[in-house]
């Protein structure tokens, strides 16, 4: 039977001109008004011409979709039960208020956003998903490691420790410094908006980094996951909560991450790569969000049982340390360099320096953690990206290839990289550096004779 | 089960042509003369019926190809397993001339298989539907 979306439909669907629409309000009111209310008549026609209709397929937890909509473009959009690969269910506080639902539907693929997204009430999201909340999971959550990796996302912290104070440094040097007698129109239109707008962006950055603080610790706080079946379940959000069911056949990855920052506290944040799941701008495919080494491993155990845990075979040599550390010296030599002048070169140089030594930390933990190992069921990679460790857990069926490259120097000291590229990851590469060459060889060969033709 | 471009899809496409058109021909005009609008517009005319009758496909137990293409030719397969999803697509100028073009999304990309009836969509939806 086709049904029609939920009411709530012609909120979002208008909501998506209000941009255009206040904008044109400062040319022309009436040209505002005008669109307005065209934004609003056409998102009425669209959810009264929409339809969708869900078939139930024997043994499958997801349905076969069909939707139409579409009121000049009209679009008939086919899903198989087989090929959902996710579904996340989004309850706003508007939605919540409104009594409805956002369901969104992805399949395994390359597209940057869902397969189809729709608006549903919250009782038809029970019968047709059965959702449950697991209390107890809930209360096991623990606020504090939250707390920590909220306040140390990497980004965040670097921009507030090393590009705030710069750019303050630079609207003094330009503020005060710049004073006659140097002078001129150029240097006065300079004094005059650059020092405001360089503080206007430190200021920025400031409050940027406390609201995505704020943001990062309201999205994980009573965060959970549960295995239901075959299928995960995953619950995340305070104002906006979100369900996600993913198919765990459709898990080709897990990754272990841990930055400087959560080093000290021996907390990991646990993530997965399935097909069509975290494509949406701002999802984020987060597992577990910040645990210790017992608690992610009793996690992964009930929640991923099929997935490969063994111990390092491969490490890098002695000597690759240098290649480790050549990246981050040569940013600590430009910072030094930098010293030696006066003004805002000085504020640059500390904000190099700094930047140069959080990375040469992580670089040297990445030569002595980084490694390959395997078993029966995979492989596991533990190697550096950007400003964190991170250990990637792989399923036989999901490495592409693995390749071997050598360099002459590596040639020299029979070392070699290591690169490997998965499905369904289209840019993504592991690569591990400085590993001996003959054990590397041996590896492969071992791998490949157990991953089959 | 084989499929080509509907009848009526010359129509679609000068149609199509039909909405720039004024636009272009305004540049041509102000650029050279009066008659500048003619040659593309006439090199157009004749070439959409060659495109339309080069669009033709066939559903097969594993998959779909299609072929299309006068000066570069096209020949596409889609095997069923890596099928995604699959979609009916239907502007108003499709719609006036009783077309429709299917778009079958795998996980890499997607193939366009463009002009249809209004018929032959359907039934390659029910075969893909069916198997």
């Amino acid at each position: 039977m086709e049904r029609r979306p939920y009411g709530v439909y012609v909120l979002y669907d208008a909501a998506r001109w209000v941009p255009w629409t206040v904008a044109l309000w400062w040319q022309s009111a009436v040209g505002a008004l005008i669109i307005g209310s065209v934004a609003v008549a056409h998102a009425v026609i669209k959810w009264r011409t929409a339809r969708y209709r869900v078939v139930m397929k024997e043994g499958r937890r997801f349905y076969s979709l069909v939707v139409r909509q579409g009121v000049c473009c009209r679009h008939t959009l086919h899903i198989d039960a087989a090929e959902a690969a996710s579904v996340e269910v989004e309850c706003t506080p508007i939605l919540w208020m409104c009594g409805g639902r956002r369901v969104r539907v992805s399949t395994a693929g390359l597209r940057r956003r869902a397969d189809v997204v729709l608006y549903l009430s919250a009782d038809e999201v029970r019968d047709l998903f059965g959702l449950r909340a697991h209390r107890a999971a809930r209360r096991q959550t623990r606020w504090w490691p939250i707390a920590v990796l909220a306040l140390t996302g990497s980004n965040a912290a670097a921009g507030l420790l090393t590009v705030v104070p710069t750019l303050r440094a630079i609207e003094r040097v330009v503020g005060e410094q710049l004073v006659p007698p140097v002078s001129g129109v150029a240097i006065d239109a300079a004094r005059a908006e650059w020092a405001p707008l360089l503080q206007l962006i430190a200021d920025a950055a400031v409050i940027g980094w406390i609201v995505a603080a704020i943001m990062a610790f309201l999205r994980y706080v009573g965060f959970y996951a549960v295995r239901e079946e075959t299928y995960l379940h995953i619950v995340s959000g305070s104002f906006t909560r979100r369900d996600v069911l993913i198919d765990s056949d459709k898990i080709t990855a897990i990754c272990l991450r841990q930055t400087l920052w959560m080093r000290p506290a021996r907390l990991h944040t646990v993530s997965i790569t399935a097909a069509g799941y975290g494509r949406d701008m701002g999802a984020r495919p987060v597992l577990i969000p910040a645990a210790d080494p017992y608690t992610v491993c009793g996690e992964l155990s009930r929640l991923l049982p099929d997935f490969p845990l063994t111990a390092r075979e491969i490490r890098p040599t002695a000597g690759a340390v240098w290649r480790y550390v050549a990246s981050p010296l040569v940013l600590l030599v430009s910072g030094m360099v930098l010293w030696q002048y006066e003004g805002v070169f000085r504020h640059t140089a500390i904000a190099v320096t700094v930047w140069a030594l959080w990375w040469l930390c992580i670089r040297l933990l990445g030569a002595r953690t980084d490694g390959l190992g395997q078993d029966m069921r995979g492989l596991v990679v533990w190697y550096t990206r950007g400003l964190a460790t991170e250990r990637v857990y792989l399923p036989r069926e999901a490495v592409d290839y693995i390749a071997i490259v050598q360099s002459p120097l590596g040639r020299w000291r029979h070392t070699c990289r290591v690169s490997i590229r998965c499905f369904g990851e289209k840019k993504r590469r592991y690569r591990v550096w400085g590993l001996p060459y003959a054990a590397v060889q041996e590896f492969v060969l071992r791998f490949k004779k157990q991953q089959g033709p | 089960m084989t499929f080509s471009a509907s009848r009526s899809a010359c129509w679609v496409l000068v149609s199509a042509a039909l909405i720039p058109m004024p636009i272009v021909s305004m540049g041509l005009y102000t650029v050279g003369g009066w008659w500048w609008p003619l040659p593309p517009a006439t090199v157009w005319v004749l070439y959409v019926p060659f495109l339309v009758r080069s669009i033709v496909g066939d559903c097969r137990p594993e998959g779909i190809y299609v072929r299309f293409g006068v000066i570069w030719r096209r020949e596409m397969r889609v095997p069923f397993s890596t099928l995604r999803t699959y979609e009916i697509w239907a502007p108003p100028l499709h719609r006036v001339f009783r077309c429709r073009t299917v778009i079958l999304r795998f996980a890499g990309g997607s193939v366009w298989l463009p002009l249809l009836a209004t018929e032959t969509a359907a039934m390659i939806v029910a075969y893909v539907e069916g198997r």
